[in-house]
């Protein structure tokens, strides 16, 4: 109803406008000339000047001195000769690239299935039950999941959740996050089966969108299920499987939250979880390296830049 | 919404073919919904784990860590809360405020790129997208440094003003005012509505359900945030959020060996707020997440 009258409005509206703008065409009026919208802007630019334009900025500019927090001097690229020799941080970038690839590979193939568990279900009531439940564990505060696993499950304590179940096959208890041998397990463990959260709502609305006459064709076909996904849903959904991807990998790249919380990168020294973010992390805040962990920041800046642009050039080249 | 309407319609015709279908299919459909909720179990056994254990006696915990209690302990809770309920009040201050303000401030941006035009428009949002493209690894170390030298570590202010202004969602709500139909505004200026009259009545109304999302994927980010809270906080214990509370408190009791029944239960109710909330609103919450990415 109030649209009709709006449009009717409008027309009216319009009319008299195309008037008023031919009498007052030459003076400069700050409303009709668009810089208030300036004005919107302003306080999101502001803040993104300095939260977010600055630091960067500076990054780039202390990664060329010795900046300790306080002072900084000019030591031109002594830090990036640094990083590049640091055993330890390129042995961090492999860790880092291995469970980068492993989580992604097996989260995506498990939220991607449990997507298409939902789609394929008939049941209306059920499809919504489903989708419910599976997004609690986004709900749940993420320390709350991170300690579970990190501090009662996979603990390497004799009553740890993943000890208890072993033992029942016979197996003695194991270390999990706490031992050099299974902590990099227990980090891709971490989660299992890594399927709750948000994503495959995503995925299920790419799934959703699929035209529906493709599918009935397919049916009338006789296509498997199995063929379906492979040949048609997958391909339907090649933007979201890209996202993921793109999203994964710079994720992965930057990410440092178990570590941080549970492993310390260790166990103890031994370096076996660490990874480039919480390295050049604890450079700075326990040892006052700014300088040098700014420069392993444009390190990872720079490889994750290159990344992105083979990422897009590949995804391109596919489409053509 | 448009595809329910699709289906439906196709469907119609064939009624008694798709009847045919069903009952061949069943045997099907209970194996799908079967691994389903295997998988469901799985993914909800830490709250399992999580629920049972903080009700137990600690031998219990210790010989039988999966069974369920046999004997009822309550007074975890009460130490809990006693922990639990400043961390509370200070989440909700931040997520509050950042919620707020990073809907106001995101969505007038989106408003002044949307609605206006002028000289360097365009460039100047594509200087803005183009932080999206700095990862946060980069840019962690000098904001800290930054803060810090701005005296607002040991504050909230330091926690909650650099997570205000977001690149992706003034995109996202760009994009969303963008695909309102312009004549609404265009009427009200002939009526000699100002900006911010035009702002609050019409962009803001029309555009509640991106609004929705951008608050909610705030809010959780708000929610879920250690690291960044953390280096801000650390040592001001009467400023600790959920996230940074409840790993302090774990790291106490995991150094005095004081068993893990009091975390357990700060785990608990730290869990329970936004479980209520999602009981009541998890269809537009749903809707509000999947809205978000599909944009991409």
């Amino acid at each position: 109803m109030e649209t009709k009258k709006d449009a009717a409005a409008v027309t009216t509206c319009r009319e008299e406008r195309k008037k008023n703008e031919n009498g007052s065409k030459k003076r400069f009026s700050f409303r009709k000339s668009g810089y208030e919208g300036l004005l919107w802007i302003l306080p999101a630019a502001v803040l993104l000047l300095i939260f977010s334009y600055y630091p960067p900025l500076d990054a780039f500019y202390h990664s060329l001195t010795d900046w300790n927090g306080t002072a900084a001097h000019f030591i031109g690229f002594d830090n990036f000769v640094r990083v590049f020799r640091d055993t330890l941080f390129w042995r961090s970038f492999g860790t880092m690239l291995f469970l980068t690839v492993t989580c992604m590979v097996i989260g995506n193939v498990c939220t991607l299935l449990l997507a298409e568990l939902i789609y394929n279900n008939k049941s209306k009531r059920m499809g919504s039950f489903f989708r419910f439940m599976y997004v609690i564990p986004a709900i749940i505060p993420g320390i709350v999941t991170i300690m579970l696993w990190g501090k009662v499950i996979l603990t390497g304590a004799p009553n740890g959740i993943m000890n208890t179940v072993i033992g029942w096959f016979g197996a003695s208890p194991q270390g999990w996050f706490y031992a050099e041998n299974t902590v990099l397990a227990s980090i891709i463990l971490y989660g299992f089966p890594w399927m709750g959260g948000t994503s495959f709502l995503i995925y299920l609305a790419g799934l959703n969108g699929i035209d529906e006459s493709i599918i009935e064709a397919a049916k009338i076909d006789g296509i498997s299920t199995f063929r379906r996904v492979i040949s048609i849903d997958l391909p339907m959904i090649k933007g979201q499987l890209k996202y993921f991807l793109i999203m994964g990998l710079i994720g992965g790249i930057q990410g440092f939250t178990l570590q941080y919380a549970v492993t310390n990168g260790g166990p103890g020294d031994s370096y076996v979880s660490m990874v480039p973010g919480y390295y050049m992390y604890k450079a700075a805040i326990n040892d006052s390296e700014y300088g040098y962990s700014c420069a392993m920041g444009v390190v990872l800046f720079v490889i994750i830049l290159v990344l992105t642009i083979i990422n897009n050039k590949f995804i391109k080249t596919e489409e053509d | 919404m448009e595809n329910v309407n699709t289906v439906s319609a196709e469907q119609a015709p064939s009624a008694p073919e798709k009847k045919k279908n069903r009952i061949k299919i069943r045997p099907a459909q209970i194996v799908l919904n079967a691994v389903t909720i295997l998988l469901l179990l799985f993914t909800l056994f830490p709250f399992y784990v999580m629920i049972v254990n903080t009700f137990k006696t600690p031998t219990q915990f210790l010989t039988d860590p999966l069974g369920l209690p046999t004997e009822w302990v309550f007074t975890y809770f009460r130490f809990a809360w006693e922990y639990v309920k400043n961390y509370f009040v200070n989440t909700l201050i931040i997520a509050g405020a950042e919620v707020v303000l990073a809907v106001l401030v995101n969505a007038a941006a989106a408003y002044g790129f949307a609605r206006f035009r002028f000289k360097g428009r365009d460039a100047l949002f594509m200087c803005i997208l183009a932080i999206m493209m700095i990862p946060g690894i980069l840019t962690l170390i000098p904001q800290y440094a930054l803060v810090h030298n701005m005296g607002l570590t040991g504050s909230l202010f330091g926690v909650i003003l650099p997570q205000i202004a977001s690149p992706f969602n003034i995109f996202l709500l760009k994009n969303f005012l963008q695909g309102l139909p312009q004549e609404v505004f265009e009427a009200a200026e002939i009526d000699g509505a100002s900006g911010v009259t035009k702002f609050f009545l019409f962009a803001v109304p029309l555009s509640k359900p991106i609004l929705f999302t951008v608050g909610l994927t705030t809010l959780m980010g708000c929610w879920n945030d250690l690291i960044w809270p953390r280096l801000i906080l650390l040592g001001h214990e009467d400023l600790y959020t959920i996230s940074v509370g409840i790993m302090e408190l774990t790291n106490l009791y995991g150094k005095e060996s004081f068993g893990m029944g009091v975390p357990l239960a700060a785990y608990c109710i730290v869990s329970i707020p936004l479980l209520v909330a999602f009981f009541g609103t998890s269809k537009q919450f749903i809707k509000g997440l999947s809205a978000g990415a599909i944009k991409m």
